[in-house]
Protein backbone atom coordinates (compact mmCIF):
# COMPACT_ATOMS: atom_id res chain seq x y z
CA UNK A 1 0.00 0.00 0.00
CA UNK A 2 1.27 3.46 -0.79
CA UNK A 3 1.16 6.14 1.83
CA UNK A 4 -0.58 9.41 1.11
CA UNK A 5 1.88 11.73 -0.57
CA UNK A 6 3.37 14.35 1.70
CA UNK A 7 2.13 12.77 4.92
CA UNK A 8 4.63 11.05 7.14
CA UNK A 9 4.22 7.34 7.76
CA UNK A 10 2.48 8.02 11.07
CA UNK A 11 0.09 5.74 12.93
CA UNK A 12 -2.98 7.10 11.15
CA UNK A 13 -1.51 6.45 7.72
CA UNK A 14 -0.41 2.99 8.82
CA UNK A 15 -3.88 2.27 10.21
CA UNK A 16 -5.46 3.53 6.99
CA UNK A 17 -3.18 1.35 4.90
CA UNK A 18 -3.95 -1.64 7.09
CA UNK A 19 -7.70 -1.07 6.68
CA UNK A 20 -7.29 -0.69 2.91
CA UNK A 21 -5.27 -3.88 2.73
CA UNK A 22 -7.92 -5.82 4.70
CA UNK A 23 -10.69 -4.42 2.49
CA UNK A 24 -8.67 -5.38 -0.58
CA UNK A 25 -8.25 -8.92 0.75
CA UNK A 26 -11.97 -9.23 1.55
CA UNK A 27 -12.89 -7.84 -1.86
CA UNK A 28 -10.60 -10.27 -3.68
CA UNK A 29 -11.93 -13.19 -1.62
CA UNK A 30 -15.52 -12.20 -2.41
CA UNK A 31 -14.73 -11.95 -6.12
CA UNK A 32 -13.12 -15.40 -6.11
CA UNK A 33 -16.13 -16.79 -4.24
CA UNK A 34 -18.47 -15.39 -6.88
CA UNK A 35 -16.34 -16.47 -9.84
CA UNK A 36 -15.95 -20.05 -8.61
CA UNK A 37 -19.58 -21.21 -9.12
CA UNK A 38 -19.73 -19.14 -12.32
CA UNK A 39 -16.80 -21.16 -13.69
CA UNK A 40 -19.00 -24.29 -13.74
CA UNK A 41 -21.51 -22.56 -15.99
CA UNK A 42 -18.92 -21.06 -18.30
CA UNK A 43 -16.26 -23.75 -18.49
CA UNK A 44 -17.98 -26.97 -17.43
CA UNK A 45 -17.76 -29.30 -14.47
CA UNK A 46 -14.23 -30.68 -13.96
CA UNK A 47 -15.40 -34.17 -12.95
CA UNK A 48 -12.09 -36.01 -13.21
CA UNK A 49 -10.19 -33.37 -11.25
CA UNK A 50 -12.94 -33.35 -8.57
CA UNK A 51 -12.33 -37.08 -8.03
CA UNK A 52 -8.58 -36.50 -7.79
CA UNK A 53 -9.08 -33.74 -5.23
CA UNK A 54 -11.67 -35.72 -3.31
CA UNK A 55 -9.11 -38.45 -2.85
CA UNK A 56 -6.48 -35.95 -1.73
CA UNK A 57 -8.71 -33.78 0.47
CA UNK A 58 -11.23 -36.21 1.93
CA UNK A 59 -9.98 -39.78 1.58
CA UNK A 60 -6.47 -39.01 2.80
CA UNK A 61 -7.81 -37.11 5.82
CA UNK A 62 -9.62 -40.13 7.22
CA UNK A 63 -6.71 -41.36 9.35
CA UNK A 64 -6.06 -38.09 11.15
CA UNK A 65 -9.79 -37.38 11.56
CA UNK A 66 -10.36 -40.92 12.89
CA UNK A 67 -7.58 -40.75 15.46
CA UNK A 68 -8.63 -37.28 16.60
CA UNK A 69 -12.27 -38.30 16.99
CA UNK A 70 -11.56 -41.64 18.65
CA UNK A 71 -9.29 -40.23 21.33
CA UNK A 72 -11.43 -37.15 21.92
CA UNK A 73 -14.42 -39.46 22.40
CA UNK A 74 -12.41 -41.54 24.82
CA UNK A 75 -11.18 -38.62 26.90
CA UNK A 76 -14.61 -37.00 26.86
CA UNK A 77 -16.23 -40.18 28.15
CA UNK A 78 -13.51 -40.56 30.76
CA UNK A 79 -13.95 -37.05 32.14
CA UNK A 80 -17.73 -37.18 31.84
CA UNK A 81 -18.18 -40.54 33.50
CA UNK A 82 -15.81 -39.53 36.30
CA UNK A 83 -17.61 -36.21 36.91
CA UNK A 84 -21.17 -37.51 36.52
CA UNK A 85 -20.50 -40.37 38.95
CA UNK A 86 -20.23 -37.77 41.70
CA UNK A 87 -23.80 -36.68 41.00
CA UNK A 88 -25.11 -40.17 40.43
CA UNK A 89 -25.66 -39.33 36.77
CA UNK A 90 -23.16 -41.74 35.24
CA UNK A 91 -25.81 -43.37 32.98
CA UNK A 92 -26.00 -40.10 31.05
CA UNK A 93 -22.43 -40.46 29.80
CA UNK A 94 -23.56 -41.82 26.42
CA UNK A 95 -26.11 -39.03 25.95
CA UNK A 96 -23.52 -36.42 26.78
CA UNK A 97 -20.84 -37.80 24.44
CA UNK A 98 -23.38 -38.36 21.65
CA UNK A 99 -24.82 -34.85 21.79
CA UNK A 100 -21.40 -33.21 22.15
CA UNK A 101 -20.10 -35.00 19.07
CA UNK A 102 -23.10 -34.61 16.82
CA UNK A 103 -23.64 -30.95 17.62
CA UNK A 104 -20.14 -29.60 18.00
CA UNK A 105 -17.13 -31.83 18.37
CA UNK A 106 -17.63 -33.87 15.19
CA UNK A 107 -18.02 -30.88 12.87
CA UNK A 108 -15.58 -28.51 14.59
CA UNK A 109 -12.79 -30.99 15.30
CA UNK A 110 -12.99 -32.30 11.76
CA UNK A 111 -12.93 -28.78 10.36
CA UNK A 112 -9.92 -27.77 12.47
CA UNK A 113 -7.97 -30.89 11.60
CA UNK A 114 -8.79 -30.52 7.91
CA UNK A 115 -7.94 -26.82 7.90
CA UNK A 116 -4.51 -27.73 9.22
CA UNK A 117 -3.93 -30.59 6.82
CA UNK A 118 -5.84 -29.64 3.70
CA UNK A 119 -6.01 -25.84 3.96
CA UNK A 120 -2.24 -25.67 4.37
CA UNK A 121 -1.70 -28.19 1.59
CA UNK A 122 -3.89 -26.31 -0.89
CA UNK A 123 -2.21 -22.98 -0.14
CA UNK A 124 1.28 -24.45 -0.37
CA UNK A 125 0.50 -26.15 -3.68
CA UNK A 126 -1.28 -23.21 -5.32
CA UNK A 127 1.19 -20.75 -3.79
CA UNK A 128 4.11 -22.67 -5.30
CA UNK A 129 2.30 -22.72 -8.63
CA UNK A 130 1.71 -18.96 -8.41
CA UNK A 131 5.33 -18.07 -7.65
CA UNK A 132 6.67 -20.37 -10.38
CA UNK A 133 4.28 -18.81 -12.92
CA UNK A 134 2.30 -22.04 -13.40
CA UNK A 135 -0.93 -20.15 -12.68
CA UNK A 136 0.04 -17.57 -15.32
CA UNK A 137 0.83 -20.47 -17.66
CA UNK A 138 -2.75 -21.74 -17.30
CA UNK A 139 -4.05 -18.28 -18.20
CA UNK A 140 -1.53 -17.88 -21.03
CA UNK A 141 -2.89 -21.04 -22.65
CA UNK A 142 -6.42 -19.65 -22.59
CA UNK A 143 -7.62 -21.76 -19.65
CA UNK A 144 -9.15 -20.57 -16.41
CA UNK A 145 -7.18 -21.15 -13.15
CA UNK A 146 -10.43 -20.93 -11.18
CA UNK A 147 -11.97 -23.79 -13.14
CA UNK A 148 -8.76 -25.82 -13.19
CA UNK A 149 -7.55 -25.26 -9.63
CA UNK A 150 -10.14 -23.69 -7.35
CA UNK A 151 -13.39 -25.32 -8.42
CA UNK A 152 -12.34 -28.99 -7.99
CA UNK A 153 -10.84 -28.31 -4.55
CA UNK A 154 -13.85 -26.36 -3.32
CA UNK A 155 -16.31 -29.00 -4.54
CA UNK A 156 -14.24 -31.83 -3.04
CA UNK A 157 -13.89 -29.99 0.29
CA UNK A 158 -17.55 -29.00 0.50
CA UNK A 159 -18.73 -32.55 -0.19
CA UNK A 160 -15.95 -34.28 1.70
CA UNK A 161 -16.15 -32.49 5.04
CA UNK A 162 -19.69 -33.65 5.95
CA UNK A 163 -18.58 -37.23 5.25
CA UNK A 164 -15.50 -36.84 7.40
CA UNK A 165 -17.60 -35.27 10.17
CA UNK A 166 -19.98 -38.21 10.01
CA UNK A 167 -17.03 -40.55 10.41
CA UNK A 168 -15.81 -38.42 13.33
CA UNK A 169 -19.25 -38.65 14.99
CA UNK A 170 -19.30 -42.42 14.74
CA UNK A 171 -15.72 -42.92 15.92
CA UNK A 172 -16.06 -40.35 18.70
CA UNK A 173 -19.07 -42.18 20.11
CA UNK A 174 -17.29 -45.50 19.64
CA UNK A 175 -14.30 -44.15 21.57
CA UNK A 176 -16.71 -43.06 24.30
CA UNK A 177 -18.13 -46.57 24.45
CA UNK A 178 -14.67 -48.07 24.99
CA UNK A 179 -14.27 -46.02 28.15
CA UNK A 180 -17.92 -46.13 29.26
CA UNK A 181 -17.78 -49.90 29.32
CA UNK A 182 -15.00 -49.68 31.91
CA UNK A 183 -17.40 -47.69 34.11
CA UNK A 184 -19.97 -50.45 33.94
CA UNK A 185 -22.07 -48.95 31.16
CA UNK A 186 -23.12 -51.68 28.72
CA UNK A 187 -22.96 -51.24 24.96
CA UNK A 188 -26.71 -51.53 24.52
CA UNK A 189 -27.43 -49.07 27.31
CA UNK A 190 -24.84 -46.64 25.89
CA UNK A 191 -26.42 -46.90 22.45
CA UNK A 192 -29.94 -46.41 23.84
CA UNK A 193 -28.83 -43.37 25.85
CA UNK A 194 -27.49 -41.81 22.67
CA UNK A 195 -30.49 -42.37 20.42
CA UNK A 196 -32.81 -41.20 23.20
CA UNK A 197 -31.39 -37.68 23.16
CA UNK A 198 -29.76 -37.24 19.75
CA UNK A 199 -32.37 -36.25 17.21
CA UNK A 200 -32.07 -36.18 13.45
CA UNK A 201 -32.19 -32.41 13.43
CA UNK A 202 -29.17 -32.30 15.78
CA UNK A 203 -27.27 -34.45 13.32
CA UNK A 204 -28.37 -32.36 10.36
CA UNK A 205 -27.47 -29.12 12.12
CA UNK A 206 -23.94 -30.40 12.64
CA UNK A 207 -23.61 -31.59 9.06
CA UNK A 208 -24.97 -28.34 7.60
CA UNK A 209 -22.21 -26.52 9.43
CA UNK A 210 -19.58 -28.81 7.94
CA UNK A 211 -20.74 -27.94 4.43
CA UNK A 212 -19.99 -24.33 5.23
CA UNK A 213 -16.69 -25.22 6.92
CA UNK A 214 -15.58 -27.31 3.95
CA UNK A 215 -16.33 -24.47 1.59
CA UNK A 216 -14.55 -21.92 3.81
CA UNK A 217 -11.38 -23.97 4.35
CA UNK A 218 -10.86 -24.78 0.68
CA UNK A 219 -11.84 -21.32 -0.50
CA UNK A 220 -9.47 -19.59 1.94
CA UNK A 221 -6.73 -22.07 0.99
CA UNK A 222 -7.19 -21.34 -2.72
CA UNK A 223 -7.46 -17.59 -2.22
CA UNK A 224 -4.29 -17.40 -0.13
CA UNK A 225 -2.47 -19.70 -2.55
CA UNK A 226 -3.37 -17.79 -5.71
CA UNK A 227 -2.41 -14.45 -4.11
CA UNK A 228 1.01 -15.68 -3.03
CA UNK A 229 3.97 -13.56 -4.07
CA UNK A 230 7.56 -13.43 -2.95
CA UNK A 231 9.01 -16.86 -3.68
CA UNK A 232 9.30 -19.67 -1.18
CA UNK A 233 9.16 -17.26 1.75
CA UNK A 234 5.84 -16.03 0.41
CA UNK A 235 4.55 -19.60 0.19
CA UNK A 236 5.39 -20.12 3.87
CA UNK A 237 3.69 -16.88 4.90
CA UNK A 238 0.57 -17.66 2.86
CA UNK A 239 0.34 -21.19 4.24
CA UNK A 240 0.50 -20.00 7.84
CA UNK A 241 -2.06 -17.29 7.16
CA UNK A 242 -4.40 -19.74 5.45
CA UNK A 243 -4.43 -22.05 8.48
CA UNK A 244 -4.90 -19.16 10.91
CA UNK A 245 -7.67 -17.52 8.88
CA UNK A 246 -9.56 -20.73 8.15
CA UNK A 247 -9.30 -21.97 11.77
CA UNK A 248 -10.57 -18.65 13.12
CA UNK A 249 -13.31 -18.58 10.48
CA UNK A 250 -14.42 -22.07 11.52
CA UNK A 251 -14.54 -21.20 15.22
CA UNK A 252 -16.27 -17.84 14.81
CA UNK A 253 -18.75 -18.97 12.17
CA UNK A 254 -19.54 -22.06 14.23
CA UNK A 255 -21.06 -19.87 16.92
CA UNK A 256 -23.16 -17.82 14.53
CA UNK A 257 -24.23 -20.81 12.46
CA UNK A 258 -25.27 -22.67 15.62
CA UNK A 259 -27.28 -19.65 16.71
CA UNK A 260 -28.98 -19.35 13.32
CA UNK A 261 -29.69 -23.09 13.09
CA UNK A 262 -31.29 -23.01 16.55
CA UNK A 263 -33.69 -20.33 15.38
CA UNK A 264 -34.78 -22.32 12.35
CA UNK B 1 11.39 10.76 -26.67
CA UNK B 2 15.06 10.33 -26.05
CA UNK B 3 15.90 8.11 -28.94
CA UNK B 4 16.04 9.35 -32.46
CA UNK B 5 15.46 5.78 -33.64
CA UNK B 6 12.03 5.88 -32.01
CA UNK B 7 10.82 8.64 -34.27
CA UNK B 8 10.33 6.05 -37.01
CA UNK B 9 7.74 3.95 -35.12
CA UNK B 10 5.39 2.32 -37.59
CA UNK B 11 1.61 2.74 -37.44
CA UNK B 12 0.07 0.22 -35.06
CA UNK B 13 -2.94 -0.81 -37.07
CA UNK B 14 -1.33 -1.94 -40.27
CA UNK B 15 -1.95 -5.53 -41.39
CA UNK B 16 1.75 -6.27 -41.27
CA UNK B 17 2.02 -5.32 -37.61
CA UNK B 18 1.68 -8.05 -35.03
CA UNK B 19 1.90 -6.02 -31.84
CA UNK B 20 1.50 -2.31 -31.30
CA UNK B 21 2.00 -0.60 -27.95
CA UNK B 22 1.01 3.03 -27.49
CA UNK B 23 2.17 5.08 -24.51
CA UNK B 24 1.97 2.06 -22.20
CA UNK B 25 2.19 2.76 -18.46
CA UNK B 26 2.25 0.27 -15.63
CA UNK B 27 2.89 0.73 -11.92
CA UNK B 28 3.09 -1.70 -9.03
CA UNK B 29 2.36 0.31 -5.90
CA UNK B 30 4.91 3.12 -5.83
CA UNK B 31 7.05 1.54 -8.59
CA UNK B 32 6.33 3.10 -11.96
CA UNK B 33 7.73 0.24 -14.05
CA UNK B 34 6.68 1.14 -17.59
CA UNK B 35 6.71 4.85 -18.32
CA UNK B 36 5.24 5.28 -21.75
CA UNK B 37 6.24 2.50 -24.14
CA UNK B 38 5.64 3.05 -27.86
CA UNK B 39 6.50 0.08 -29.99
CA UNK B 40 5.36 -1.79 -33.04
CA UNK B 41 6.54 -5.24 -34.04
CA UNK B 42 5.92 -6.48 -37.61
CA UNK B 43 4.70 -9.99 -38.33
CA UNK B 44 7.36 -12.63 -38.74
CA UNK B 45 10.06 -10.60 -37.08
CA UNK B 46 12.43 -11.82 -34.38
CA UNK B 47 12.30 -8.86 -32.05
CA UNK B 48 14.44 -8.72 -28.94
CA UNK B 49 13.85 -6.44 -26.01
CA UNK B 50 17.05 -5.91 -24.07
CA UNK B 51 17.32 -4.49 -20.60
CA UNK B 52 18.83 -5.12 -17.19
CA UNK B 53 17.10 -7.02 -14.43
CA UNK B 54 14.07 -5.27 -13.03
CA UNK B 55 13.67 -2.81 -15.91
CA UNK B 56 10.21 -4.13 -16.77
CA UNK B 57 10.98 -6.34 -19.78
CA UNK B 58 8.83 -9.24 -18.61
CA UNK B 59 6.14 -6.80 -17.50
CA UNK B 60 5.95 -5.45 -21.02
CA UNK B 61 5.78 -8.95 -22.49
CA UNK B 62 2.93 -9.92 -20.19
CA UNK B 63 0.82 -7.03 -21.49
CA UNK B 64 0.85 -8.57 -24.97
CA UNK B 65 -0.93 -11.68 -23.71
CA UNK B 66 -3.08 -10.01 -21.05
CA UNK B 67 -1.37 -11.49 -18.00
CA UNK B 68 -1.01 -7.87 -16.91
CA UNK B 69 -3.34 -5.02 -17.78
CA UNK B 70 -1.99 -1.54 -18.55
CA UNK B 71 -2.72 1.36 -16.21
CA UNK B 72 -2.93 3.58 -19.28
CA UNK B 73 -2.03 3.44 -22.95
CA UNK B 74 -3.13 0.94 -25.58
CA UNK B 75 -2.14 -2.55 -26.69
CA UNK B 76 -2.98 -3.83 -30.19
CA UNK B 77 -2.53 -7.45 -31.23
CA UNK B 78 -2.98 -8.27 -34.91
CA UNK B 79 -4.72 -4.96 -35.43
CA UNK B 80 -7.21 -5.51 -32.62
CA UNK B 81 -7.31 -3.25 -29.58
CA UNK B 82 -6.96 -5.68 -26.68
CA UNK B 83 -6.38 -3.15 -23.91
CA UNK B 84 -9.75 -3.54 -22.23
CA UNK B 85 -10.57 -7.15 -23.03
CA UNK B 86 -12.16 -9.26 -20.32
CA UNK B 87 -10.46 -12.47 -19.18
CA UNK B 88 -12.91 -14.41 -21.37
CA UNK B 89 -12.23 -12.29 -24.44
CA UNK B 90 -8.50 -12.80 -23.99
CA UNK B 91 -8.90 -16.52 -24.61
CA UNK B 92 -9.14 -16.08 -28.39
CA UNK B 93 -6.00 -13.92 -28.43
CA UNK B 94 -4.09 -16.33 -26.19
CA UNK B 95 -4.90 -19.29 -28.41
CA UNK B 96 -2.91 -17.55 -31.15
CA UNK B 97 0.13 -16.69 -29.02
CA UNK B 98 2.55 -19.09 -27.35
CA UNK B 99 4.33 -17.97 -24.21
CA UNK B 100 7.60 -19.46 -23.00
CA UNK B 101 8.06 -18.66 -19.34
CA UNK B 102 11.38 -17.78 -17.74
CA UNK B 103 11.36 -20.75 -15.39
CA UNK B 104 9.53 -22.93 -17.96
CA UNK B 105 6.46 -22.98 -15.65
CA UNK B 106 5.73 -26.61 -16.52
CA UNK B 107 2.97 -28.13 -14.39
CA UNK B 108 4.85 -30.21 -11.82
CA UNK B 109 1.98 -32.61 -11.26
CA UNK B 110 1.56 -33.49 -14.96
CA UNK B 111 3.71 -35.55 -17.30
CA UNK B 112 5.44 -33.97 -20.29
CA UNK B 113 2.63 -35.35 -22.48
CA UNK B 114 -0.07 -33.75 -20.34
CA UNK B 115 1.87 -30.48 -20.20
CA UNK B 116 2.20 -30.20 -23.96
CA UNK B 117 -1.35 -31.48 -24.50
CA UNK B 118 -2.83 -28.98 -22.03
CA UNK B 119 -3.91 -26.35 -24.55
CA UNK B 120 -4.92 -29.01 -27.12
CA UNK B 121 -7.33 -30.60 -24.65
CA UNK B 122 -8.59 -27.22 -23.52
CA UNK B 123 -9.44 -25.86 -26.94
CA UNK B 124 -9.69 -28.71 -29.45
CA UNK B 125 -11.84 -31.80 -29.50
CA UNK B 126 -9.22 -34.35 -30.55
CA UNK B 127 -8.95 -38.08 -30.06
CA UNK B 128 -6.35 -39.43 -27.66
CA UNK B 129 -4.29 -40.76 -30.57
CA UNK B 130 -4.39 -37.44 -32.37
CA UNK B 131 -3.31 -35.59 -29.21
CA UNK B 132 -0.41 -38.01 -28.75
CA UNK B 133 0.60 -37.55 -32.36
CA UNK B 134 0.58 -33.76 -32.10
CA UNK B 135 2.44 -33.79 -28.79
CA UNK B 136 5.10 -36.03 -30.33
CA UNK B 137 5.39 -33.64 -33.28
CA UNK B 138 5.79 -30.64 -30.98
CA UNK B 139 8.45 -32.44 -28.94
CA UNK B 140 10.24 -33.48 -32.10
CA UNK B 141 10.25 -29.86 -33.27
CA UNK B 142 12.23 -28.93 -30.14
CA UNK B 143 14.55 -31.91 -30.49
CA UNK B 144 13.04 -34.13 -27.81
CA UNK B 145 11.56 -37.53 -28.43
CA UNK B 146 10.35 -40.34 -26.22
CA UNK B 147 10.07 -38.25 -23.05
CA UNK B 148 6.26 -37.98 -23.03
CA UNK B 149 5.82 -39.96 -19.85
CA UNK B 150 8.52 -38.28 -17.81
CA UNK B 151 7.66 -35.82 -15.07
CA UNK B 152 9.12 -32.29 -15.37
CA UNK B 153 11.22 -32.85 -12.23
CA UNK B 154 13.07 -35.66 -14.02
CA UNK B 155 14.28 -33.34 -16.81
CA UNK B 156 17.33 -31.09 -16.98
CA UNK B 157 16.90 -27.31 -17.10
CA UNK B 158 17.53 -27.21 -20.85
CA UNK B 159 15.04 -29.98 -21.52
CA UNK B 160 12.39 -28.27 -19.38
CA UNK B 161 12.92 -25.08 -21.35
CA UNK B 162 12.43 -26.96 -24.62
CA UNK B 163 9.33 -28.71 -23.30
CA UNK B 164 8.11 -25.20 -22.43
CA UNK B 165 8.65 -24.23 -26.07
CA UNK B 166 6.90 -27.42 -27.26
CA UNK B 167 3.92 -26.52 -25.05
CA UNK B 168 3.89 -22.99 -26.48
CA UNK B 169 3.72 -24.21 -30.10
CA UNK B 170 1.07 -26.90 -29.51
CA UNK B 171 -1.78 -24.77 -30.87
CA UNK B 172 0.32 -23.64 -33.85
CA UNK B 173 0.41 -20.00 -32.76
CA UNK B 174 1.10 -16.98 -34.94
CA UNK B 175 3.57 -15.61 -32.39
CA UNK B 176 5.76 -16.90 -29.60
CA UNK B 177 6.80 -14.75 -26.68
CA UNK B 178 10.01 -15.81 -24.95
CA UNK B 179 10.70 -14.57 -21.42
CA UNK B 180 14.45 -14.87 -20.74
CA UNK B 181 14.77 -18.07 -22.80
CA UNK B 182 18.45 -18.71 -22.03
CA UNK B 183 18.62 -17.69 -18.38
CA UNK B 184 20.06 -20.46 -16.24
CA UNK B 185 21.21 -22.56 -19.19
CA UNK B 186 24.71 -23.72 -20.00
CA UNK B 187 26.25 -22.36 -23.23
CA UNK B 188 25.42 -25.39 -25.33
CA UNK B 189 21.76 -25.38 -24.28
CA UNK B 190 21.55 -21.61 -24.67
CA UNK B 191 22.87 -21.94 -28.19
CA UNK B 192 20.38 -24.70 -28.93
CA UNK B 193 17.49 -22.51 -27.73
CA UNK B 194 18.68 -19.72 -30.01
CA UNK B 195 18.76 -22.09 -32.98
CA UNK B 196 15.32 -23.37 -32.00
CA UNK B 197 13.87 -19.84 -32.02
CA UNK B 198 15.22 -19.27 -35.53
CA UNK B 199 14.06 -22.67 -36.82
CA UNK B 200 10.55 -22.19 -35.41
CA UNK B 201 10.30 -18.85 -37.15
CA UNK B 202 11.25 -20.52 -40.42
CA UNK B 203 8.97 -23.54 -39.99
CA UNK B 204 5.89 -21.87 -38.48
CA UNK B 205 6.33 -18.33 -39.86
CA UNK B 206 5.79 -17.04 -36.34
CA UNK B 207 6.54 -13.64 -34.93
CA UNK B 208 9.09 -14.07 -32.13
CA UNK B 209 9.33 -11.59 -29.30
CA UNK B 210 12.17 -12.20 -26.89
CA UNK B 211 13.03 -10.40 -23.69
CA UNK B 212 16.51 -11.06 -22.44
CA UNK B 213 19.70 -9.56 -21.10
CA UNK B 214 21.67 -12.16 -23.02
CA UNK B 215 23.56 -10.05 -25.56
CA UNK B 216 25.02 -13.03 -27.37
CA UNK B 217 21.63 -14.55 -28.06
CA UNK B 218 20.20 -11.16 -28.98
CA UNK B 219 22.89 -10.28 -31.53
CA UNK B 220 22.95 -13.78 -33.02
CA UNK B 221 19.27 -14.13 -33.93
CA UNK B 222 17.42 -10.80 -33.83
CA UNK B 223 16.03 -8.87 -36.76
CA UNK B 224 15.46 -5.87 -34.58
CA UNK B 225 16.44 -4.90 -31.04
CA UNK B 226 15.17 -2.37 -28.53
CA UNK B 227 16.69 -1.35 -25.23
CA UNK B 228 14.47 -0.79 -22.21
CA UNK B 229 15.85 1.36 -19.46
CA UNK B 230 14.07 2.84 -16.44
CA UNK B 231 10.69 2.02 -17.95
CA UNK B 232 11.35 3.66 -21.33
CA UNK B 233 12.58 2.42 -24.68
CA UNK B 234 15.76 4.39 -25.16
CA UNK B 235 16.84 2.89 -28.47
CA UNK B 236 15.73 0.51 -31.16
CA UNK B 237 17.09 -0.62 -34.48
CA UNK B 238 18.80 -3.48 -36.25
CA UNK B 239 21.53 -5.47 -34.51
CA UNK B 240 24.16 -3.49 -36.40
CA UNK B 241 22.59 -0.17 -35.47
CA UNK B 242 22.50 -1.10 -31.79
CA UNK B 243 26.02 -2.47 -31.81
CA UNK B 244 27.40 0.63 -33.47
CA UNK B 245 25.23 3.08 -31.55
CA UNK B 246 27.03 5.94 -29.88
CA UNK B 247 24.07 6.68 -27.62
CA UNK B 248 25.43 6.73 -24.03
CA UNK B 249 22.60 4.52 -22.62
CA UNK B 250 23.28 1.87 -25.24
CA UNK B 251 27.06 1.95 -24.80
CA UNK B 252 26.61 1.77 -21.04
CA UNK B 253 24.25 -1.23 -21.28
CA UNK B 254 26.45 -3.07 -23.74
CA UNK B 255 29.48 -2.53 -21.51
CA UNK B 256 27.54 -3.27 -18.31
CA UNK B 257 25.77 -6.11 -20.01
CA UNK B 258 29.13 -7.60 -20.85
CA UNK B 259 30.12 -7.32 -17.19
CA UNK B 260 26.88 -8.94 -16.19
CA UNK B 261 27.49 -11.76 -18.59
CA UNK B 262 30.97 -12.17 -17.14
CA UNK B 263 29.29 -13.44 -13.98
CA UNK B 264 27.23 -15.97 -15.84
CA UNK B 265 27.84 -19.26 -17.56
CA UNK B 266 28.74 -17.37 -20.72
CA UNK B 267 32.12 -16.51 -19.23
CA UNK B 268 33.92 -19.45 -20.76
CA UNK B 269 32.00 -19.42 -23.98
CA UNK B 270 34.58 -17.69 -26.15
CA UNK B 271 37.33 -19.91 -24.79
CA UNK B 272 35.32 -23.01 -25.60
CA UNK B 273 35.00 -21.80 -29.13
CA UNK B 274 31.22 -21.92 -29.24
CA UNK B 275 29.78 -19.17 -31.31
CA UNK B 276 26.63 -17.18 -30.64
CA UNK B 277 23.40 -19.15 -30.41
Amino acid sequence: MTSIAGVADGPIVRLGNRVLSILDEVGQFTLLSLRTPRAIVRRGFPLREVFVQFESIAARSTTIVSITALFTGMVLALQTAESLTRFGAKPYTGSFVGLAFVLELGPVLTALVVSGRVGAGITAELGSMAVTEQVDAIRAMGADPIQKLVLPRVIAGTLGLPMLAMLANILGMAGGLLIASQYGIGANFYYQSIIRVVELENLMSGLVKTIFFGWTITMVGCHMGLRTTGGTVGVGISTTRAVVVSSISVLVSDFFLSKILMLL
Amino acid sequence: MRSSALSGVEPVNGDDVFVGLENLHKSFGPNHVLRGIDLSIPRGEIFTLLGGSGTGKSVMLKHIIGLLIADSGRVHVEGRDVTQLSERQWVEVRKRIGYVFQGSALFDSLTVLDNVAFALREHLDLSRAEIERRVAACLEAVGLTGIEHHMPAELSGGMRKRVGVARAIALEPTAILYDEPTTGLDPANAKRIGQLIVSLRERLQVTSIIVTHDLELCFAISDRVALLRAGRLVAQGSVEEIQSSTQPEVREFLAGGADLEADSVWLGKGEEGTDGA
